[in-house]
């Protein structure tokens, strides 16, 4: 794209003109507004709801994008990563705890980097750092099997810099065999307002006539619990960023405790 | 097998070529994972482990281990924080008692509590009684300990931050060390002063955990240890002036003893300077080198303020390093950093007002040291000599309170610079002395700039030979270091001086080329401003040397492009120099018009500023200039002024100069009474000053023949036979002897 103040060039990961230091937005989210990218969502989109129709299911389609609307971005964790993020202005965590972060050993060199480096590449080429992922919950749970801790992230903190995609980002490269030599296909991705689109266009086929608003939210995330519409965000989260946390209970008397701690700083619904 | 194993996440996901799985802690149950999981799983957790060659039951055995280090110090921090429920800070000390059981989790726990010094919000006393109360004996040992060594674990801290990033290859591999000093144990051993211990298991743990060891680990062990030492020193103690300068003064004669061939080639040629018929060249030549080299002397080098990008960094000069150490828990920690950041930049292009405004706002979004020291460097450089005095002295009293011995050195040296500027000799001497007890034997940057500002001090009080001796430690220091800037200028400064001594100008050329080279390799104005100074003071001397009227031209060049640099960047103290440099120049060039504006105009900003020592040279360069001019009482009028200013300050080279030139113009008049009054009020004042090249500028100087006092020339010469003698030139005292003989026939 140009810079619509100075009319230079923009590169696809660079969110200020390097010319007259506009402000162009953030790199995921004018990925998915490029008009490939919507076209081919649209087309999707609309396939959706001739199936649906044809199937019959047009209203539960309909009430099911109508519930997406308060949809959210959550991330699982641990009541010890969640105590981790929620203390991050704590004196004595800054102290003893975050100290030695910067010297845990990465992931760097197994296939599993690999696989997401690969990935990360295709999808946020020169910005992979930048992006935090999370993903599309109706009820502020997320993928339990990640973590007993659903952290539900707040609309305002995001909806300007997150974008929607289809699936797990690894897993969908990796199932296509996206690459150098094949880019991703146009209309998987969407941004933060347009995530119901998308979402439809991927579980319109999930959707019986009978279906109930009581099963979509299990719907969106996958019956594993795994196979849901990942968000990306662009930039660090602060706990700030946090609106509530939703958690198992807890295991252990430790994580009890943790989880007691972490009360004090947010909001902690416990599921039954 | 290969475990990427996480006690944060409790997970241990296996990989057995393709096949991918994990267990989770207190569970036996293999769940099958795919690739895509693993990001997900394990993939920010922050205590993350790949282990190689393991089983599922070792993976599970690790798991187990690194989950219980996890969950104890989370459950260690509660039971510490005075803001957590006390309910459960209790809960939190009755679970530890099984979880600290297993050593190496103990281990983990007061590794990780000597890392840092307890924060206010800790309430360790109050945990210590939840701990004995609860019954759990070892957290209540591990916290008795803890209590016990704040200080040192303080004082271990901060020598820690202290330590440049680029000592261990970077900041991440700063972060990679220190990762494993915390988890080896080796702060606290450190701390506890087991250096040897400290240094086994840090040794153990790298080769437990595969870390690859880059580093030297038991150079920084102990650099690390010698800091921290200076921060746990007290005010230095004061040591005596004139012991030192003895004992310089003593090895440099020795040391002149063993001058160099070409050294002495270059006396020896020089030595024709003192027959009758050159006599006024030589008085012109030594009038010219004594103003050069205290021209010299303000030079604007980076150094000036120990602390800019060059010379005087390192143990002295605030580094983003240290800053982000003392913002590390405040808010507004960004903001503080980010003006910071701006401020550096804004320095090193040379714009100081705009990076003092900038560190301003650092220190007033969270009030730091190490801004206020920057502050204080940034106000300097913009010529606010008063409001930086404040500025170092309140962060003085700041460092001194918190006994932050590194800092303490650093305004120390910085004050001492302005009260150097300002013309309070003494004072600055003692601040450096003081500075100087601080930084000797730990801090090779720091001992080399107190160094190079003790140097420039001796210049401005005349006494060279101690300037020498401090420029050449400097020199040696600063070369050891590779501090390029600081090299060079100090070769600057010594130029100037083995002009005084060797009387001669190879040695001195060969040091400005050398600093130009230097200078040429540094980026940004500061440096090719200096470039410009030493490439114009070398085409000044060599076309004084010369009678090389193109060389003269060629240094005006190059003096006008360093003024112009200076403008640029608002260093008004730089212009004032580079203006008196020009009336050199100019003089040399006898354009003695050009030559008044010139020191005119350096006298007016050293009088705005508030630069005594400058407005001296300016009063001297003006002087000098009226009475080549034809305007000898004018002239006169201004040389005295020079000779009070100098005088008040303890200035005694400028003083001497002054008194030479106004006893000269008296014998040019035949008031043979006045002259002989300043002459000799010029030579007691050299004597006065201890420095035996000073003494042999004084004595050499007057030319009593023209007086008709035969006696006195005799007299004079024999002294000045002897005063060679004295420093090793003996080259020079024959000819002087050979100069008796023949006057005496």
């Amino acid at each position: 794209m140009d810079c619509p103040r100075c009319g230079e060039a923009i590169r696809g990961n660079e969110r200020i003109c390097p010319s007259c230091g506009n402000d162009v937005g953030y790199p995921n989210v004018r990925a998915a507004k490029e008009y490939q990218e919507k076209a081919a969502l649209a087309k999707r989109y609309e396939n959706a709801l001739q199936n649906a129709s044809r199937r019959g299911c047009s209203d539960v389609v309909v009430a099911f994008l109508d519930a997406l609307t308060s949809s959210v971005a959550v991330i699982c964790r641990t009541p010890s990563k969640v105590k981790e993020l929620v203390s991050s202005e704590n004196e004595l965590y800054a102290s003893f705890y975050q100290l030695v972060g910067a010297g845990a050993r990465r992931l760097e060199g197994s296939k599993m980097d690999l696989q997401r480096r690969i990935a990360d590449s295709i999808m946020f080429p020169y910005y992979e750092k930048d992006i935090r992922f999370a993903i599309l919950s109706l009820d502020g749970i997320g993928a339990s099997a990640y973590g007993d801790c659903s952290i539900v992230l707040k609309d305002v903190a995001i909806s300007e810099r997150a974008t929607v995609f289809e699936e797990n980002s690894v897993l969908f490269c990796e199932k296509r065999g996206l690459g150098v030599a094949k880019p991703l296909p146009p209309g998987y991705r969407a941004t933060w307002e347009d995530r119901g689109v998308l979402a439809t266009a991927k579980l319109e086929p999930k959707f019986v006539p009978g279906t109930s608003a009581a099963e979509f939210p299990t719907i969106l995330v996958g019956n594993t619990g795994q196979d849901f519409v990942e968000v990306h965000i662009f930039g660090a989260l602060h706990r700030g960023s946090i609106g509530r946390i939703v958690a198992r209970k807890p295991k252990t008397e430790v994580d009890r405790i943790l989880l007691e701690e972490i009360k004090r700083h947010k909001a902690v619904e416990f599921l039954q | 097998m290969k475990a990427l194993i996480s006690g944060q996440a409790g997970i241990a996901v296996l990989m057995d070529g393709e096949a991918c799985s994990s267990i989770e802690v207190h569970s036996l149950a293999c769940v099958p994972r795919a690739a895509h999981d693993v990001p997900y799983l394990v993939g920010d957790a922050s205590d993350l482990i790949e282990l190689d060659g393991i089983s599922r039951d070792e993976a599970a055995r690790e798991l187990e281990a690194a989950w219980s280090k996890d969950r104890s110090i989370h459950l260690a921090l509660i039971a510490l924080d005075r803001e957590a429920a006390s309910e459960n800070r209790r809960s939190a000390v009755e679970c530890l008692p099984d979880l600290l059981k297993d050593l190496p989790v103990a281990d983990f726990v007061r590794n990780r509590l000597y890392a840092a010094p307890l924060p206010p919000s800790a309430d360790s006393s109050g945990a210590l009684e939840l701990a004995v109360s609860s019954g759990s004996s070892i957290f209540a040992g591990i916290l008795e300990e803890v209590r016990a060594d704040q200080e040192p674990i303080r004082r271990n801290r901060l020598a820690w931050d202290a330590l440049r990033p680029d000592l261990f290859g970077g900041i991440a591999e700063k972060e990679q060390f220190g990762f494993a000093a915390v988890e080896s144990g080796m702060f606290r051993l450190l701390a506890q002063g087991k250096y040897d211990e400290a240094l086994t298991h840090f040794d153990r743990f790298t080769r437990d955990h595969q870390t690859g060891v880059k580093w030297d680990v038991r150079r920084l062990a102990r650099r690390w240890q010698r800091i921290s030492a200076l921060v746990e020193a007290g005010p230095p103690d004061r040591r005596p002036m004139g012991q030192s300068a003895v004992g310089a003064t003593q090895g440099w004669t020795a040391g002149l003893r063993k001058l160099p061939p070409a050294a002495e080639r270059t006396a020896r040629a020089a030595g024709a300077a003192i027959s009758r018929h050159r006599a006024p060249t030589a008085v012109a030549c030594a009038l010219l080198a004594v103003v050069v080299v205290l021209t010299m002397y303000l030079t604007p080098v980076s150094a000036d303020a120990t602390a800019l990008a060059g010379p005087g960094t390192g143990g002295i000069k605030a580094s983003a390093a240290l800053l982000r150490s003392e913002v590390r828990f405040a808010r507004g920690g960004g903001t503080a950093r980010r003006h910071f950041e701006m401020a550096e930049k804004a320095f090193s292009a040379g714009k100081f007002p705009e990076a003092a405004r900038l560190y301003e706002m650092s220190g007033e979004a969270v009030d730091t040291l190490a801004a206020k020291l920057n502050f204080g460097i940034a106000v300097y450089n913009s010529s606010d000599l008063p409001k930086a005095a404040s500025i170092f002295a309140a962060g003085l009293q700041i460092a001194r309170e918190e006994r932050i011995a590194i800092l303490e050195g650093a305004f120390l040296t910085n004050l001492g610079n302005v009260s150097r500027e300002q013309g309070r000799l003494e004072e600055a001497a003692t601040l450096y002395r003081n500075a100087e007890a601080i930084d000797r034997g730990g801090d090779a940057l720091g001992s080399a700039t107190t160094a190079y500002n003790c140097g420039l001090l001796y210049v401005a009080r005349g006494n060279f030979t101690e300037a020498l001796s401090q420029f050449d430690i400097a020199r040696q220091g600063y070369r050891h270091l590779g501090n390029k800037m600081g090299e060079a200028d100090t070769l600057v400064q010594r130029s100037g001086l083995l002009r005084i001594i060797l009387e001669a100008n190879s040695e001195q050329s060969e040091d400005l080329r050398a600093a130009a080279q230097l200078f040429q390799q540094i980026p940004g104005p500061l440096a090719e401003a200096s470039y410009r100074f030493a490439v114009g003071y070398r085409e000044l001397y060599e076309g004084f040397d010369r009678r090389d009227k193109s060389s003269l031209e060629r240094a005006l060049d190059e003096l006008k492009r360093a003024y112009r640099t200076y403008e640029n960047i608002g260093y008004r103290r730089g212009q004032a120099v580079v203006m008196c440099s020009l009336g050199n120049a100019y003089g040399q060039l006898a354009n003695s018009l050009e030559a008044t504006n010139s020191y005119s105009e350096c006298l007016s900003i050293a009088t705005v500023v508030g630069i005594p020592f400058l407005q001296a040279i300016g009063y001297s360069g003006v002087g000098h200039q009226d009475i080549a001019s034809g305007k000898p009482m004018k002239g006169l009028e201004q040389l005295m002024l020079a000779s009070q200013v100098a005088e008040r300050i303890g200035a005694r080279g400028i003083e001497v100069s002054a008194l030479e030139d106004i006893g000269a113009e008296y014998a040019r008049r035949g008031e043979s009474g006045l002259a002989r009054t300043y002459l000799e009020r010029a030579v007691k004042t050299a004597q006065d000053s201890g420095d035996l090249y000073l003494l042999i500028q004084a004595v050499r100087a007057p030319n009593y023949r023209t007086l008709g006092d035969a006696a006195k020339t005799r007299d004079a010469l024999v002294r000045l036979r002897d005063l060679y003698a004295a420093v090793g030139n003996t080259t020079r005292s024959a000819e002087v002897q050979r100069e008796i003989d023949q006057c005496c026939k």
